[in-house]
């Protein structure tokens, strides 16, 4: 292997520290998974896979980490507006709350929700009242998730915005445009990337979440049972042929959902002019 | 396509950025607001585009009452000095953006946008940049793409904030000609800020001079630079020597050095005056018969003229020499005439001089 010289000192270092960090924690525990699952037969793989409770809890995890992310680019949003455009009072102790859930044990969180959301919680009541039921149900999971996954989409998101130069807004204004022409037209394009890789972190992080879901969740099998809570669920069982291969199903499609991602993130880089 | 300022005031908490302006702007005029950075030329601007709203006052556009109109339905064009391009969008798009954002019953068809937008480019002669992108572009360039855009909306006004700020010098001076020429080609009234009075003596037709939020003057380049009516504006246009000094006996005195009053003035008896002199209304003399002595300590060639620093000669006997700010004078010589002079530095020369602005508190005196 040969390399130009650079003028950046470090490379053979960085480069070496790279790549054992990566191997160390995230190559080889993810080729375990697959030397662990490739003791069974794709026939068994499959077995395992075609199971109606396993696809079930797929179409759950996905599901509902699709649409907290989604709900958590709208809220995102505007949280980071708020935050960048308005002088606010306290504004450096609201800024501080954002990150919160990030320090919470993701437990506490779970149970808080479950309490707040369960039908005769302080806010589950009223939903009842709607006949609408939060806690121990798919909907009560893509709370948990909106909750868990909020501040990857502000924290991506505020400093794009921050960056933006506030006079092409009063350009835009100038040449005759509505505040709605403004936003989706001049503000909106720039903050894309940002928001898709918001949205992507809060996707990946609401598919792997355990901690806070399995409270809220009720964890009843073919309705609100997550992947991750399977995998336990099949560990308990000593089945780990069949833990592993759910595991291995599921990293494989939010790798590829990723892969979406980051191309859709590309691909408007590319098509805007910032590449 | 007139604009009419009256005794507009706006402040922000203690201070002060627009006192009591009132101004008058003809249509197709070419007009610069010109003054120290924090004068309040930028305020007044984006008041006249509705960016921001006075306190008080009011602005009239074509004599309908404006003040509280937001900017979109001013009809103005607006330059920024830091372009405020949309990067996201291609100069093709930059410039139709105008024309889309349209009402659907308004907007052109999506020929005619295309036309339009080509005409436009053909304008700032940047046709062959229309594909690419902003962030590729020269600080020149962009400036005038963001023009072309401006203008695509066909403004009544265009008013252009320090529109060359940005820029070296020598694109600067290139786009001023350019925007002289393009203004003359379209007539549209035009207001733009500068702090740089080359850049307004250069391209306007009338300058408004500004300071602390006041109008100190307004009139053509020429007026303004040969008759200043207050102190600021003698030192803000160009340069000037400032002797400091008295009247007395029909004579004004800086040090051991008098000058003669003009007529009108020789009756008064001023305890405190001080006597503007452009650098290039002192005239060098070989040998006597000059007003004052002097010796050079500086010659800075720059290229056509020749600037020269020169400190007082006094004798004992005639007690200390006049005072100026820096302890210096600053003569501006024609190369012709440093040359038919033969000086260098340490010549001992006489002076004469031609011309003094004088002025009594804060106007001027004829």
């Amino acid at each position: 292997m040969s390399h130009r010289k650079t003028r950046l000192p470090g490379f053979g270092l960085s480069l070496g520290i790279t790549v054992f960090t990566l191997s160390l924690l995230v190559l080889i525990p993810l080729s375990a998974l697959v030397t662990q699952s490739a003791g069974l037969s794709l026939g068994g793989m499959w077995h395992a896979l075609a199971d109606r409770r396993v696809l079930a809890a797929f179409r759950v995890s996905f599901s509902t980490a699709f649409a907290a992310a989604f709900t958590n680019v709208l809220l995102g949003l505007v949280v980071a507006w708020v935050l960048v455009r308005y002088p606010l009072p306290f504004k450096r102790s609201l800024d501080a709350l954002i990150d919160l859930p990030f320090a919470l044990p993701t437990a506490v969180a779970g149970i808080v929700l479950t309490t707040l959301y369960a039908p005769n919680g302080w806010l589950g009541q009223f939903f009842t009242d709607w006949g609408i039921r939060i806690a121990f149900t798919p909907l009560g999971i893509v709370v948990a998730l909106i909750f868990i996954g909020l501040p990857f989409v502000v924290r991506t998101v505020e400093p794009v915005l921050q960056e933006l130069d506030r006079q092409q807004e009063e350009a835009s204004t100038s040449l005759g445009a509505s505040r709605w022409q403004t936003f989706h037209r001049v503000l909106l394009p720039p903050l894309v990337p940002a928001i898709l890789t918001g949205f992507s972190l809060a996707f990946a992080r609401g598919l792997g979440e355990y901690g806070s879901v399995i409270f809220i969740a009720g964890n009843m099998p073919m309705k609100s049972e997550i992947v991750p809570l399977l995998i336990v669920t099949k560990l308990e069982q000593y089945d780990y042929a069949g833990a592993t291969v759910i595991a291995l199903a599921s990293l494989v499609v939010a790798f590829i959902m990723l892969l979406v991602v980051n191309g859709l993130q590309h691909w408007t880089r590319k098509r805007t002019g910032q590449d | 396509m007139s604009i009419h300022v009256n005794q507009l005031t706006k402040r922000y908490g203690n201070f002060t950025a627009l006192d009591d302006i009132s101004l008058s702007i003809d249509d197709g005029e070419l007009v610069a607001l010109l003054g120290p950075s924090g004068c309040g030329k930028t305020t007044l601007l984006r008041s006249i585009a509705g960016m921001e709203f006075a306190d008080s006052g009011n602005i009239l556009l074509e004599g309908r009452d404006m003040t509280f109109e937001p900017i979109r339905h001013r009809q103005v064009g607006f330059v920024f000095q830091h372009y405020a391009l949309f990067n996201h969008m291609s100069v093709f798009e930059n410039v139709a953006y105008g024309l889309r954002v349209r009402p659907r019953a308004q907007r052109p068809t999506e020929a005619a946008i295309r036309q339009r937008v080509h005409e436009l480019l053909d304008l700032v002669q940047l046709e062959w940049l229309a594909k690419r992108f902003p962030p590729q572009l020269s600080g020149g360039q962009r400036q005038r793409i963001a023009l072309a855009r401006a203008l695509a909306v066909e403004p009544r006004y265009l008013l252009l904030d320090e529109p060359f700020g940005a820029l070296d010098a020598n694109v600067r001076k290139e786009l001023r000609g350019w925007l002289r020429r393009l203004h003359e080609e379209l007539h549209v009234t035009s207001l733009f800020v500068t702090h740089d009075q080359e850049e307004a003596m250069e391209v306007a037709s009338r300058i408004v001079v500004m300071n602390h939020g006041r109008i100190e003057q307004l009139g053509t380049p020429a007026e303004i630079y040969d008759t200043p009516r207050t102190p600021f504006v003698s030192t803000f246009i160009g340069n000037v020597n400032v002797f400091r000094g008295c009247v007395r006996n029909g004579a004004f005195h800086s040090g051991s050095w008098r000058l003669p009053l003009p007529r009108t003035l020789d009756t008064l008896h001023l305890a405190e005056q001080n006597a503007y002199i452009r650098p290039h209304d002192i005239e060098i003399l070989r040998g006597p018969a000059a007003d004052w002595e002097v010796r050079i300590r500086h010659v800075q060639p720059m290229g056509s003229r020749y600037h020269l620093e020169a400190i007082p000669v006094t004798d004992a006997s005639a007690g200390p020499g006049p005072e100026t700010e820096s302890g210096r004078i600053m003569i501006e010589l024609t190369r012709q005439a440093f040359k038919t002079l033969a000086l260098d530095v340490g010549h001992r020369v006489g002076l004469r001089i031609h011309h003094v602005h004088w002025f009594h508190g804060a106007t001027t005196l004829q």
